[in-house]
């Protein structure tokens, strides 16, 4: 295998696109703006590339063809994945084997995703409610509000087996929230207090309006190739040391919902495959589309012990000056969550912390990033789709 | 209040079909159809066609208890369309197989009396009303089994 690199990235600012707050834009203009911004800043001319992979969970059939017909790139292998909110980042570990494995040099890889306009017609206007017509997902016809029931049913497990706090998931918004503040591309840029999170409307108890993720447009896309051809565009390639992905095990933690096994054993294999363990991370990207699953995922991805997660937080371990800092760009819950972008841009920011481009939300001496991205609902109420890539520079 | 019900109105629907082996005599209550492999004793639900664990291909069919304990719980505030709120749900064990969990409204009960580890019953009850064909959705729901807990919300 051949090791790959990201030496291009460009991103559109998350928020609402179609004629709510900002103009209006179609999924097609948001990824060709993310996808020019990653060409120019790779350097690269568009007929260099060589495979397109996109994804994307609402836009329409072919959505990567006509994203990519706007920015003159046509006639070469073009892949559009769907794997919930885990759909870039599934698209980035195909364009990545595809680099390691001599496929193609140089590859573009984008998410994208133009909803909040499909979140008004379906009356449900949070993203953690995205949900199919009726008939289609038992659970969800069970139970109404499936995916922020399904994390405060987590989050009320771990609470009754390791006596963790609704001010501790708290806090996690106001982390994340405060740190996208300092992200130009962030959908939210106003800091909140625990107060105004725990007093904010009640969604599904113990989650608050302020821990779940809101409806987000935008898109996010990197360019990747070989060493040769990385450093032929920049000096600080930043190299994608492995991509793990798993459909959840079935059951997944054998009836103790207080954590994800799909998140545990994708973060193994990704430490096992690039010798690389969690006390080597200087900077984390979690899934944290509600509050309660960044606290699991400081214990899944082996930050802390389990049944840790709560203490993690309070003690500022997750944040700067702290063990780690976990999600600096203000992660799902400031940044926003337009579901097939958010992989790409996940990764995006720890090429962009790694490479010290940062501001004034940049992690000190930055090396190695990982990020932790799960989509849908699979086996054992755990995500459908599991994603971990670790990067270093 | 009305435990069981078999036959569907006009503009009823059930949620799916074959989750649920109704009673047939007065005396029998309304159960939950599960699979449980015949060489590793998994149990499953909904009944799947092969065994998750050890991909045996006899899968049994079994019917749970008509009884499970709360697992863990939300009071849901905010919902998809068609959903009586506030809305308790659940997620159920079964003594049949700690492994399984099994998701369920909770009826019959006030929001503030639901507790971890509360013993519940399964009833057949309207679970919402499906936006897309304005019939009401029917399934297995579940109730607090001690009596003096329940009560009509």
């Amino acid at each position: 295998m051949r090791n790959v690199y990201i030496f291009g990235a460009g991103m559109t600012k998350f928020g609402l696109y179609n004629g709510i707050k900002l103009s209006e834009k179609s999924s097609h203009e948001l990824g060709k703006e993310a996808c020019l911004k990653a060409i120019d800043y790779a350097g690269i001319n568009h007929n260099e590339i060589e495979g397109a992979f996109c994804g994307t969970v609402a836009s329409q059939p072919t959505c990567a063809q006509m994203v990519l017909s706007f920015c003159g790139i046509s006639g070469i292998p073009t892949y559009n994945h769907e794997n919930g909110c885990a759909s870039s980042s599934s698209a980035l570990k195909h364009a990545w084997e595809s680099v390691a494995h001599g496929i193609c040099d140089t590859a573009i890889v984008f998410g994208v995703e133009c909803w909040s306009h499909l979140m008004k017609t379906n009356g449900a206007a949070l993203a953690g409610m995205a949900s199919p017509p009726p008939g289609n997902n038992l659970n969800q016809d069970v139970a109404g509000a499936f995916g922020p029931a399904l994390l405060a049913m987590v989050g009320r497990a771990h609470m009754d087996k390791y006596g963790t706090t609704v001010e501790q998931f708290a806090k996690v918004s106001v982390k994340n929230k405060r740190n996208a503040v300092m992200n130009p591309n962030a959908q939210f840029r106003k800091s909140v207090t625990i107060e105004e999170v725990l007093n904010s409307k009640m969604i599904c108890d113990p989650l608050t309006k302020l821990q779940c993720c809101p409806n987000t447009d935008g898109a996010a896309a990197m360019i990747i190739g070989t060493g040769d051809i990385a450093r032929k565009h920049t000096a600080k390639p930043v190299k994608i040391e492995v991509i793990t992905q798993l459909s959840s095990p079935y059951k997944g933690l054998a009836g103790d919902l207080s954590g994800f096994k799909c998140f545990v054993d994708a973060s193994k294999q990704a430490y096992n495959l690039c010798g690389i363990g969690p006390e080597d991370l200087d900077v984390v990207e979690v899934h944290d589309d509600f509050s309660i699953l960044e606290v699991v995922a400081y214990e899944d991805i082996g930050l802390c012990n389990r049944g840790e997660g709560g203490e993690f937080i309070d003690k500022g371990l997750s944040d700067y000056g702290g063990k780690v800092v976990v999600s600096p760009s203000g992660g799902l819950l400031g940044k926003g969550h337009p579901m097939g972008a958010t992989g790409v841009a996940q990764i995006l920011e720890l090429f962009w912390q790694l490479r010290g481009e940062c501001g004034e939300r940049q992690v000190k001496d930055a090396r190695v990033g990982l990020a932790h991205n799960g989509g849908g609902i699979g086996e054992g109420f755990e995500p459908g789709a599991t994603t971990i890539t670790i990067v270093s520079i | 209040m009305e435990q069981t019900r078999i036959k569907l109105e006009e503009n009823e629907m059930w949620v799916r079909e074959n989750l649920l082996k109704l009673p047939e005599t007065p005396d029998e209550s309304p159960r939950l159809i599960a699979g449980k492999c015949e060489s590793c004793g998994d149990v499953s639900f909904p009944q799947k066609e092969r065994c998750g664990v050890c991909s045996c291909k006899n899968i049994n069919q079994i019917y749970l208890s008509r009884t499970a304990k709360i697992y863990s719980y939300t009071i849901v505030h905010r919902s998809v369309p068609g959903y009586q709120l506030p809305n308790i749900v659940a997620m159920l064990k079964f003594k049949e197989d700690d492994s399984l969990l099994v998701i369920s409204q909770i009826k019959n009960i006030a929001p503030e009396d639901v507790k971890s580890g509360m013993e519940v019953e399964l009833i057949i009850d309207k679970l919402s009303d499906n936006f897309m064909t304005g019939k009401k959705v029917i399934g297995y729901a579940f109730q607090p089994t001690i009596g003096d807990i329940i009560r009509e919300r």
